[in-house]
């Protein structure tokens, strides 16, 4: 979960940056992360912010419509109005709407869960997921946000940044969130994403997903990941390769300029 | 006690939202009411959370990968989402239509799940897109199957408002759409969103015979256009809408 008390280094001691819509924003994020809603005393937990405080940005944030409270329950949750938010951005976004056709076209090539998704701070989020055939609900739905280390197409993300960068970021998520961390191993597996041009990263659970990704670059900066997705009940890593890396670099590849 | 920096920030978000073009912070402050400087103020704090960027000009507002997030939150909570995802990916399997599960919201439909059909290339609606209930197979769908009360009340409140020049125009022609909705258990929709497309959508209800919202089956308008084409979707609509209302959401 992200920890709202984090506010960016840079921010801190900066006039412009107005602290209160930090912490509303990230009470929205919050209450995103969260499994069904969430309480006053749950929302101190989950944020550190005194409950004087947070009664003061759910209410705010109720009064714009993004948060709904339940009258019985007294608990919090996200409206529908958040959906006007995505739309906000799907419908603008030049990029992600050129993109869909092309994520639709490797769909239907590798019939598995196939996603593309953005660089945001340390975080890739989803923009575009369409399901495959063995589609889950969870596995439609854009906006999930996942540590670089984590996923394939942070992988490649990671792969674009310079070595220096690499190791701060790394050495970062161990202090900050990740002590167990395996450092070395991560830095190896992204240089080996470097020098073969795609990610790939199996999760350990033995109902877990294995995940290919290729860079999209704009005049060779990293501005995308394109990812397939199949369970690791139907394949392996090798044969992902073999089967959808053609594919899911020429998707890649044609939304590079 | 409302945070003051906090719902300026919020009103900037909705006038971009609002504006069909991106706007820069003059535009804002005039859209909002708010002095520039305070706008500024929001404008760089909401671009330095990811909810904005600068354009390439650096000068207006675009939307930032931020806006993507509370969604995720809202959507994986949603039961009924959760609920009617395998059978819309079913659907648009069998079919090869695509496949949408709406709500309503005010007078609107917004999208809260949408499956492509295989050759959809073209995303014409989005998720989170709205259209006005009227004017759509799924808002008619949901006000069949209304209380007449309610009904009668959103109606009141809408005006047609055409999208396309085949959008109907006359609200009572809008009323016999319902009407013939509730007797076929599913509503149509011909060109009237878009010009060659085409939808069909039935309802699904909650506990209490509540309507939650509405499974659409969408595609070219030829596939809809003989009633006997338009009946086998609709069935379809229909059986699927059943099976999600069975879960007693």
């Amino acid at each position: 979960m992200l920890n709202p008390r984090a506010t960016r280094p840079a921010h801190r001691n900066d006039p412009r940056f107005l602290s209160s819509v930090a912490r509303g924003m990230s009470m929205i994020e919050c209450l995103a992360d969260a499994v069904g809603p969430r309480s006053l005393t749950e929302l101190a937990q989950d944020t550190g912010l005194p409950i004087p405080t947070l009664q003061r940005l759910t209410t705010t944030l109720v009064d714009a419509g993004y948060v709904e409270k339940s009258p019985k329950s007294k608990r919090y949750r996200l409206t529908v109005q958040t959906l006007d938010l995505l739309y906000y951005f799907l419908s603008r976004d030049a990029f992600a709407k050129s993109a869909w056709p092309y994520m639709v076209r490797l769909r239907e090539s590798v019939q598995h869960n196939v996603s593309l998704s953005l660089p945001l701070d340390q975080t890739m989020i989803f923009l575009h997921r369409l399901p495959g055939h063995r589609g889950s609900y969870e596995s439609t739905l854009p906006g999930r946000r996942s540590p670089m280390h984590t996923v394939a197409s942070g992988h490649c993300a990671l792969a674009a940044k310079t070595n220096r960068q690499i190791e701060a970021y790394l050495d970062e998520t161990r202090k900050t969130s990740e002590p167990s961390l395996d450092t070395k191993a991560l830095y190896a597996l992204v240089q080996t994403c470097r020098g073969r041009g795609y990610g790939l990263v199996a999760e350990s659970a033995p109902l877990g997903f294995i995940s290919l990704a290729c860079p999209v670059l704009h005049d060779g900066r990293f501005v995308a990941g394109v990812s397939v997705h199949a369970p690791r009940t139907v394949t392996t890593p090798e044969s992902l390769v073999k089967t959808a890396l053609p594919a899911v670099s020429i998707a890649a590849t044609s939304l590079s300029s | 006690m409302t945070a003051k920096a906090l719902l300026k920030s919020l009103r900037c978000l909705d006038a971009l939202q609002r504006s069909d073009t991106a706007m820069d912070v003059k535009e804002i402050a005039a859209a909002t009411g708010d002095a520039i400087g305070s706008v500024q103020r929001a404008i760089y704090t909401l671009t330095a959370l990811g909810y904005l960027e600068r354009d390439l000009d650096s000068v207006r507002i675009v939307p930032g990968p931020a806006c993507l997030r509370p969604a995720y939150g809202f959507l994986r909570n949603n039961a009924l989402l959760e609920v009617a995802t395998p059978y819309l990916v079913d659907l648009s399997d069998r079919f090869d239509v695509r496949s949408d599960l709406t709500v309503l919201d005010g007078t609107d439909v917004i999208y809260l799940a949408r499956i492509p059909g295989r050759d959809e290339l073209l995303n014409l609606s989005f998720l989170g897109r709205r259209w006005p209930a009227i004017h759509t197979a799924s808002g008619r769908a949901i006000l069949s199957a209304m209380p007449d009360h309610m009904r009668e009340e959103l109606l009141a409140a809408t005006a047609p408002s055409p999208i396309t020049p085949k959008s109907m125009r006359d609200m009572d022609k809008i009323r016999a759409e319902i009407t013939t909705a509730q007797t076929l258990g599913y509503a149509k929709m011909l060109e009237e969103v878009l010009i060659g497309a085409a939808s069909v959508a039935a309802p699904v209800f909650g506990q209490g015979k509540t309507v939650l919202g509405s499974v659409m089956i969408g595609g070219e308008v030829a596939r809809f256009n003989s009633r006997a084409d338009r009946r086998i979707f609709g069935e379809a609509a229909k059986r699927t809408a059943q099976a999600i209302t069975a879960y007693g959401i």
